[in-house]
């Protein structure tokens, strides 16, 4: 994000409209202080030429009639006059009046007027010259344009301020209320609830239209959170079934669903341990289905694995679920292992094993015959020295010494 | 103070008149200054008048402030019955002469109009004739005062004539310094100054302004004047401390009155006849003070039984005279000290000569009537 420094819409606006107003009161002020400028030169020029119109036939005749006493006196009263600072009349004869402010002479405006004589043909008695106090004009001037500068820049104030109240007000807090919240917002407070302050006589405004819009993007977002989780759990749910299984397709024999050969080495040196650490029994059976190859070559696969399958299971009805398990060892080699068992109790159990094999067992050919089938069992209970090779290797002499017996049988008979 | 002053003037009065007659007493009130030399001259020969006849006159001089003659007109309305006048002697000067009257006759006190009456078409219309609005007003002598002016602007016309002070375009040129808008002498002798322009054929009247009976204003106004025309002039002026003042100016700018400029005035004040007597003043007319002495005789008439109702109520009559070097070097040899003690003025009272039809007030009268005494 650009760190630059925030700079407030209403400010900008401030002083964008400032900008603008200052150039907008220099302009009105040069036009209202021009028109004035003409308006007050006007009536001004007017104004002296009042004076004059009043007072000329008066002093005419005053000249006329040599009344010096009523030419001062009429001086006096055009000096009653604010706007004329000096008043100079003289006679054509050469007397001349003087009344004023002296001072005012040089910097005044020289307005002069011919004096008629007040009967015919007598040309002119003498001069009025009235000096004009031109500072008055300029004061007029100078005031009448303060008073716009000072009205617009009034107005101007008054509309800014209002302006900014209601920006603050209206568009500032609301927002930076909505900024503070979403920086603030965690992923898992989404669901929590903006709050804005907003003035209690507040009309419907673009706040409310952004408010609003993420309001409903945030419910939006709300919702889409809860279907993902929902999906992610059901995915889950599926894989764990397919991992299940496929964990299950990994350590079982397809056709007999007894554990394969790779569960057997992987599981085996678990329970070894065990049963030595534990100073516990162990004891496994190695069996194996009497002339399978027979039955292959004579009846087919097909018959040869329904044999398979039933003869595993003979073997699983005879164990102690969760505790004993059967694992097939390659071919028609099964191996039972039978953990916490002692090697009399094993023989038993592969003694019901064989017997339960020997009578029912039965597999229906084709022609409705069922075939008899048969198997040996070798015992071996793991010794203190005995690893997994040596163990197999000695249930595997005594299937031999089965096999080698008539078949059909456990070996060794009886414990040693 | 200076009531104080007159009061004290009548004190003497009381003391020094022998045979005075308490009966009748008159006060007058003077329009003007106690050192303005026509109406001392005026005062003082009313005072002889007074005394010849046996009147106890009171002067009160309102120094030329015309509200000062209402103050005096209430102050006197407001004495004792005892210690009032019999008569009061106005001047309409500067029109406050009416409203003095009716004061003095709410009061019941008599009044006449002496030097200027009533001509004022809006005065008379309030005041009516003498007797009849207002019944104590008895009536009015004034001195014709166009004769004044008449008498001057025609000699100062002759006069100009004689010494051929004609301007460019072959004519006399005249300027007049008038006295003032308002009273009723002042504008009276204008008319006989217009008189005598009109009956002259070459005289070309330049302009007319109003000194305001004052030289100084006088002086400064024809300084102008004499810019705004310059040439050769006449100048008429209303009186003669007026004619004294543009004499100045034109002294000022070179001239020589009585040569290249021409100068007439009004009044008999000593300076002026002095001009006279050196040819500076052209043309002088005066005599006129002699009113109040008149009036008191007709007064004095009408207070012991001999009424001028059969003159006229308002009368007007001639009393200037025209002073040539003669004339007036024999008033100032008569009256030059404004003593007119000599002069009997019981010679006027048709009490004191019931023959005596008709009142001949002319100054000339004092003139010859003194002169024969002597």
């Amino acid at each position: 994000m650009n760190p630059a420094t925030l700079q407030p819409i209403a400010t900008l606006l401030i002083r964008r409209v400032f900008k603008w107003v200052l150039l907008c009161v220099v302009a009105f002020s040069s036009i209202q202080a021009w028109l004035s400028y003409t308006s007050i030169e006007k009536n001004f020029n007017a104004a002296v030429r009042d004076v004059a119109d009043t007072h000329l036939p008066l002093l005419s005749v005053a000249i006329w009639d040599i009344e010096p006493q009523a030419i001062q006196k009429q001086i006096g009263l055009i000096l009653k006059n604010t706007s004329i600072a000096y008043v100079s009349v003289k006679a054509s004869t050469g007397q001349s009046f003087v009344g004023g402010n002296v001072s005012l002479i040089a910097s005044g405006k020289h307005v002069a007027f011919d004096i008629p004589a007040p009967v015919d043909n007598a040309g002119v008695v003498g001069t009025l010259d009235l000096v004009v106090d031109s500072s008055i004009l300029r004061r007029e001037l100078i005031q009448s344009f303060l008073i716009v500068t000072i009205e617009v820049l009034l107005l101007v104030v008054l509309i800014l301020t209002a302006v900014v109240a209601i920006l603050r007000r209206d568009l500032e807090r609301p927002m930076r209320q909505l900024a503070t919240y979403v920086r603030n917002i965690q992923a898992d407070q989404l669901s929590s609830d903006v709050q804005l302050h907003l003035p209690i006589a507040h009309a419907y405004s673009e706040i409310d239209l952004v408010f609003e819009g993420f309001q409903i993007m945030q419910n939006s977002i709300k919702q889409h959170i809860l279907n993902q989780d929902a999906l992610v759990m059901e995915r889950t749910g599926q894989l764990e079934k397919v991992m299940e299984s496929l964990k299950q397709l990994s350590i079982t024999d397809g056709l007999t669903e007894c554990y394969n050969r790779q569960l057997f080495n992987e599981r085996m040196p678990g329970e070894i341990q065990r049963a030595n650490r534990y100073d516990r029994t162990l004891s496994i059976v190695f069996c194996d289905i009497d002339f399978f190859k027979t039955v292959n070559d004579q009846y087919g696969h097909s018959v040869g694995d329904k044999v398979l399958v039933a003869f595993a299971h003979c073997l699983k009805e005879e164990i102690r679920i969760d505790v004993d398990w059967v694992v097939r060892y390659g071919g028609e080699e099964f191996v039972v292992v039978l953990p916490e068992t002692r090697l009399a109790c094993a023989i038993a159990v592969a003694e019901r094993m064989r017997r339960r094999v020997e009578n029912e067992l039965k597999v229906i050919i084709a022609g409705g015959e069922s075939l008899k089938i048969t198997a040996s069992f070798g015992v071996a209970q793991k010794t203190e020295t005995d690893n997994i090779d040596s163990l197999v290797n000695r249930a595997d002499e005594w299937l031999y010494a089965a096999k080698t017996g008539g078949r059909n049988q456990v070996r060794p008979k009886k414990s040693v | 103070m200076k009531l104080w002053h007159c009061c004290r003037i009548i004190g003497l009065w009381l003391i020094l008149s022998p045979g005075l007659s308490f009966g009748m007493s008159v006060t007058f009130l003077n329009p003007g200054k106690s050192d303005e030399v026509y109406w001392v001259t005026a005062a003082h020969c009313m005072s002889a008048a007074a005394h010849s006849l046996g009147v106890q006159l009171e002067v009160l001089y309102s120094e030329r402030d015309h509200l000062k003659t209402l103050t005096f007109a209430k102050e006197i309305a407001a004495r004792p019955v005892l210690a009032r006048p019999d008569y009061v002697i106005l001047s309409n000067d500067y029109a406050v002469g009416v409203e003095a009257m009716r004061i003095l006759d709410a009061a019941k006190i008599k009044t006449f109009f002496a030097y200027s009456g009533i001509t004022d078409p809006h005065e008379r219309e309030l005041v009516g004739g003498p007797r009849q609005i207002y019944e104590g007003w008895l009536g009015s002598l004034e001195p014709k005062s166009e004769d004044a002016g008449y008498l001057t602007a025609h000699e100062l016309i002759q006069r100009g004539e004689a010494m051929h002070l004609f301007g460019h375009d072959g004519k006399l040129h005249m300027l007049v310094i008038a006295g003032d808008r308002s009273t009723t002498s002042s504008l009276k002798r204008n008319n006989g100054m217009r008189r005598a322009l009109a009956e002259a054929q070459n005289v070309v009247l330049d302009q007319e302004v109003y000194g305001e009976w004052s030289r100084s204003k006088a002086k400064v106004q024809s300084e102008w004047l004499f810019k705004r025309y310059p040439g050769k002039h006449l100048v008429w002026a209303g009186n003669d401390l007026m004619a004294f003042g543009a004499m100045d100016s034109w002294r000022a700018i070179g001239g020589v009155p009585g040569k290249d400029a021409l100068f007439s005035g009004v009044n008999t004040s000593s300076e002026a006849l002095t001009a006279i007597e050196s040819g500076t003043m052209s043309a002088l007319a005066g005599g006129h003070f002699v009113a109040g002495a008149f009036a008191l005789v007709m007064l004095y008439d009408y207070h012991h039984g001999k009424d001028f109702v059969d003159e006229g109520l308002e009368l007007e009559r001639s009393m200037f005279i025209l002073f040539d070097r003669e004339n007036a070097q024999r008033f100032e040899s008569l009256f030059g000290k404004l003593n007119f003690d000599q002069v009997d003025f019981k010679k006027f009272s048709k009490i004191y000569h019931p023959s005596l039809k008709k009142y001949e007030f002319s100054f000339k009268q004092l003139l010859m009537q003194s002169e024969k005494q002597k």
